[in-house]
């Protein structure tokens, strides 16, 4: 999949925390001398070559301590004692070739996680690979358990190239490293684990979703149902127990499944449908699954992860806002009973944004004690034409994400615009008409979140529209006025 | 059909959110999900009860965000009425301002079929104006309002795919039924006239007459007891309706003693009684109730 040079370079911070990848000399002569004919290929099979180094790491004919230099059954190859000297050298040395490896799928793991959530959620590669890209580069023999562990030498010795290649492996094991996502958490990213996709997936669900892998016969997916069912009945138990129990409060990561659990789970298998199953075939089997609903939840978003937050982002809709002005003309025929009523429109318009407001505040500061911060925020945005990093800055929140959940600017709008809705109902509108029929209810909404967004000035050039967003001018929407008057009013009160 | 996936799909952020609009649930509410969940005696039960009730807060809380203007109760709701709570995987009977609301509760909706009790859809008093799913993730404690789906919706899209019953007393629906518009879900709430949605009142369900109902438990109490059997795989649904829309029979079904195989934490809170005597005490026409909800 890609070039053998992974397999040799290691990708490595240092003390300082800059990124460096560093040519292993002795794994590069490690892997020429085992992997001769496939060094110059462009694209090197990577699944042929981990089981190699894998079966080189494992080799059993040499005991573990690394002074004894006699072997206890003959060699593979030679009994020689320079042989055994060679065997143990080649594991050390088929370990550095994989941890190189591994740094790279490390690094592209961060750079994944940065590129999908880095600039809403606050966070570089950089802040992430201290976590994860923790190989030190040092030469070590493989088995030396009071060394130094790196999330590298973990992957090492869980790896089994039969279930799964490393680069899945890899990601796997990022995905599950606690600190990690505790990081994220603290940004506002959530990544499931395998439990709790086990736990969140109805066995029903898990059938027809097995259905569409062509590779699994009826009975294998029967037999995944009953362990999901099994699964649930135990898990399941012991959760809600341990929350009532007060052991587990609020958000509490899906641990692994204990040897407890999975004897009970076991049990019940067998009890419910005579199935005998041993505790590592059914941990084994479940991690199956769950990795199988991974990449079904790949395959039906088409492959790509779809950032709904940023595509969602209201900067972007509202800055929209400034380049599109509807001439005076077509939005009276547009709206000519809005127009009509156009007074009592804005009083309408001015009472929903005092109510919802208002509102919003008594929540904010009730919960989080945000009242005021959501009410800078807002004048920051609409009355200073602010971006969301500059606001985040002003109001000490470090992140995009924080001042976006904090305003939720889509909703706040929609509510306003409801609110009004309600009040025109009462006052102008045919209720019985308009409100009657849910099309044309979703038409008039339509028809009033146009108004709203009216450019309030029909004199409005295309460079002074550029120019506002760049020199904090506020926003120039007949909402962002009424808004802006309302938050001064609410200053001057106060 | 697909393949199997690649051997070496590194997707990480195959099953990551971004955290933006999702509902927090706060410790007290989590509290009182798992005390709700202990007011039914069967284990697997319990924990779609304790799922339905976080639903229930989260939805509560969302419309305590999104619009206090509205008024929610929740008094008669089916999660709150312990034999209803047993029998029905839904929250049923909220009243949101002048609508009735069914909630619908998942992990997840990944292969875009939606699976609803048929009780929901089939009988008058707990079928609602609006159908609403909520996603539910418990290892992270947050909500999402997902979509919902109006009765008069449901109508029309049954005149061209009528809905077929599975053998388990639900429906399933295609998820593209549903709107996942949320805030479309709150201008519908706020500015709809119910008029525009019209419930069933009067539709009456094939019901088995009491005396073989009777009969019919007292041959299945062991079944019943053990709880290795859901009701559906052990009565036909015109049993099923039936209990469903008689309080008496509800509630004797919720009294029946569960055994429990694994070693429980808690005393049964439901004492055992005498079932045969109480059928038997029972023989004469029961007493018609308003119904429960």
């Amino acid at each position: 999949m890609g070039s053998a040079s992974r397999y040799w370079r290691l990708v490595r911070i240092d003390a300082a925390g800059q990124r460096k990848a560093e040519e292993i000399a002795i794994a590069k002569a490690f892997f020429h001398q085992q992997f001769a004919d496939l060094v110059s290929q462009s694209a090197a099979p990577d699944a042929q070559i981990q089981k190699e180094l894998i079966r080189l790491l494992r080799d059993e004919s040499v005991s573990g301590d690394s002074n004894n230099l006699h072997t206890t059954q003959p060699a593979a190859r030679t009994g020689t004692r320079s042989t055994a000297d060679n065997t143990l050298e080649n594991r050390e040395l088929a370990a550095y070739c994989l941890r190189c490896f591994i740094s790279h799928e490390i690094e592209q793991a961060c750079v994944r996680l940065e590129s999908t959530f880095g600039i809403q959620h606050g966070f570089t590669r950089y802040d992430v690979f201290p976590l994860v890209l923790n190989d030190d580069g040092q030469a070590r023999s493989a088995n030396n358990s009071s060394q130094y562990r790196s999330l590298a030498s973990e992957i090492l010795q869980t790896f089994d190239p039969d279930r799964a290649g490393l680069s899945t492996w890899v990601a796997r094991q990022v995905r599950q490293h606690r600190e990690l996502h505790q990081f994220l958490l603290e940004h506002g990213v959530y990544l499931a684990s395998d439990w709790a996709i086990l736990n969140d997936t109805s066995p029903d669900q898990l059938r027809r979703i097995l259905s569409d892998f062509h590779a699994l016969t009826r009975v294998e997916i029967e037999q995944d149902c009953h362990l999901l069912q099994g699964y649930h009945e135990v898990y399941r138990r012991d959760r809600l127990q341990q929350r009532q129990a007060g052991i587990l409060k609020g958000k509490e990561e899906c641990r692994t499944p204990t040897p407890d659990q999975l004897t009970r789970i076991a049990q019940s298998l067998n009890q419910q449908a005579h199935l005998n199953l041993s505790n590592e075939r059914i941990m084994s089997r479940l991690q199956a699954i769950a990795t199988q609903l991974r990449h079904y939840r790949i395959y039906v978003r088409g492959g790509a992860f779809p950032i709904k937050s940023l595509d969602d982002d209201p900067t972007q809709a509202i800055a929209g806002e400034m380049q599109a002005p509807e001439p005076a003309a077509d939005f009276e025929e547009q709206n000519e009973f809005l127009a009509f009523y156009r007074e009592q429109f804005r009083n309408c318009l001015d009472q929903a944004i005092e109510q919802v407001t208002s509102d919003r505040v008594t929540y904010l500061e009730r919960k989080r004690q945000q009242g005021q911060p959501f009410l800078n925020a807002l004048h920051l945005f609409h009355c200073q034409g602010r971006s969301m990093a500059e606001i985040a800055a002003e109001i000490g929140l470090q992140a995009q994400f924080q001042v976006s959940r904090l305003i939720k600017l889509k909703e706040f709008r929609a509510d306003i615009r409801q609110r009004l809705l309600n009040l025109l109902g009462d006052r102008i509108l045919d209720k019985a008409r308009d409100y009657a029929d849910p099309s044309r209810l979703r038409d008039l909404d339509q028809r009033v979140e146009a108004a709203l967004d009216e450019q309030v000035s029909t004199v409005f050039h295309a460079a002074a529209a550029a120019a506002a967003v760049a020199k904090h001018h506020p926003l120039n929407s007949l909402f962002a006025r009424r808004l802006c008057l309302h938050l001064d009013t609410r200053r001057g009160a106060s | 059909m697909i393949n199997q996936p690649p051997a070496h799909s590194t997707d990480l952020i195959d099953w990551g959110f971004p955290l933006l609009d999702r509902i927090e649930l706060s410790p007290d509410q989590i509290d009182r999900a798992v005390q709700l969940s202990q007011t039914v005696p069967n284990a697997i039960r319990q924990w779609q009860t304790y799922l339905n009730a976080l639903a229930l807060f989260g939805f509560q809380e969302w419309l305590d965000e999104r619009a206090p203007d509205l008024e929610v109760v929740d008094t008669h709701c089916s999660l709150l009425q312990p034999a209803y709570a047993n029998l029905i995987d839904a929250v049923c009977n909220l009243h949101v301002g002048p609508f009735i609301l069914c909630l619908i509760t998942a992990g997840t909706w990944m292969d875009a079929i939606a699976t609803l009790p048929k009780a929901v859809i089939d009988l008058p008093p707990f079928v609602p104006h609006i159908y609403t799913l909520v996603r539910v993730l418990e290892e992270q404690m947050q909500v999402q309002i997902y979509g919902y789906l109006r009765h008069d919706q449901l109508v029309e899209h049954q005149q061209s795919s009528p809905l077929q019953a599975t053998s388990n007393w639900t429906y399933t629906l295609p998820l593209n039924w549903f709107n996942l518009n949320s805030t479309e879900l709150l201008l519908d709430l706020r500015c709809l006239q119910p008029a525009a949605i019209l419930r069933p009142t009067t539709a009456s369900p094939e019901r088995t007459p009491i005396p073989q109902i009777q009969a019919r438990f007292t041959n299945l109490l062991p079944q019943l007891r053990s709880a290795t059997h859901s009701l559906s795989q052990l009565l036909t649904w015109e049993d099923g309706a039936t209990i469903l829309t008689d309080p008496e029979l509800a509630n004797w079904v919720y009294q029946i003693p569960v055994e429990t195989r694994l070693i429980a934490s808690l005393p049964n809170p439901h004492p055992a009684i005498n079932v045969s005597l109480w059928l038997r005490d029972r023989s004469t026409p029961w007493p018609r109730n308003s119904p429960g909800c």
